[in-house]
């Protein structure tokens, strides 16, 4: 994945001008969905790429530490999961299932309690609307891809300022 | 309070990628800007209704 982003975001100059390398668009998406942000970068919008990284990884992560783990276990939100699942990296962590140990089970619901972290609603919270907007980010990216004349010129002043 | 901190922070996130979405190419306004009037109009006029909706909420109560 390191080596993709690299790729796309170092510069090849031909003819005074810098080039990025061209990825599919199917690439592009499955390097958004995994990591918000670096589909944009590959496509050449490095400036909106970096700020979709750091805003929506951001998010994801405190809304994670926040909730401890919990967003991301389908035991505990079976519904709402689905909702993070915007970010890919939630699927994958749920496969791991770090908050597993947190859950009751049988005799244990009754005989222990469990205090809830004070702040894991918050944190599920920004975890889920995390996904919600890094699907948004994916849509954005397709919809350049069917109608490029609306960003071609955003591209440009971004491989300016860049 | 933590609720006002989760409220802003996610009209915050919700600014930058709004922006960076919805933007036109070629958009004069760099984009730091035009996020920052979306959150001071989005969260604002947010804050703005909820102020109308507690007056009105205490005007009638009985």
């Amino acid at each position: 994945m390191l080596a993709v982003i690299i790729s796309a975001s170092s510069s090849r100059c031909r003819n005074g001008k810098s080039h990025l390398k061209q990825h599919s668009i199917l690439a592009q998406l499955i390097a958004a969905w995994l990591v918000p942000g670096t589909g944009h970068i590959m496509s050449g919008r490095k400036e909106s790429g970096i700020w979709l990284l750091v805003a929506i990884n951001g998010l994801w992560i405190l809304g994670m530490w926040m909730s401890n783990f919990e967003a991301s276990s389908k035991q505990f939100h079976p519904w709402l999961f689905w909702v993070g699942t915007g970010c890919g990296s939630t699927l994958v962590l749920s496969w791991f299932d770090p908050a597993s140990h947190l859950a009751l089970q049988g005799l244990a619901t009754v005989q222990e309690y469990q205090d809830v972290p004070r702040w894991s609603d918050t944190g599920s919270l920004l975890v889920y609307c995390g996904g919600l907007l890094n699907a948004l980010a994916c849509l954005d990216l397709l919809d350049a891809r069917i109608d490029p004349t609306r960003r071609i010129a955003s591209t440009t002043a971004e491989e300016k300022t860049g | 309070m933590s609720d006002l901190a989760a409220f802003l922070l996610l009209t915050g996130v919700i600014s930058v990628v709004h922006v960076l979405v919805t933007r036109p190419g070629g958009s004069p306004q760099g984009m730091r800007k035009e996020a920052t009037r979306y959150f001071v109009s989005a969260a604002g006029g947010m804050l703005l209704l909820g102020l109308i909706i507690e007056a009105i909420a205490e005007l009638f109560q009985y």
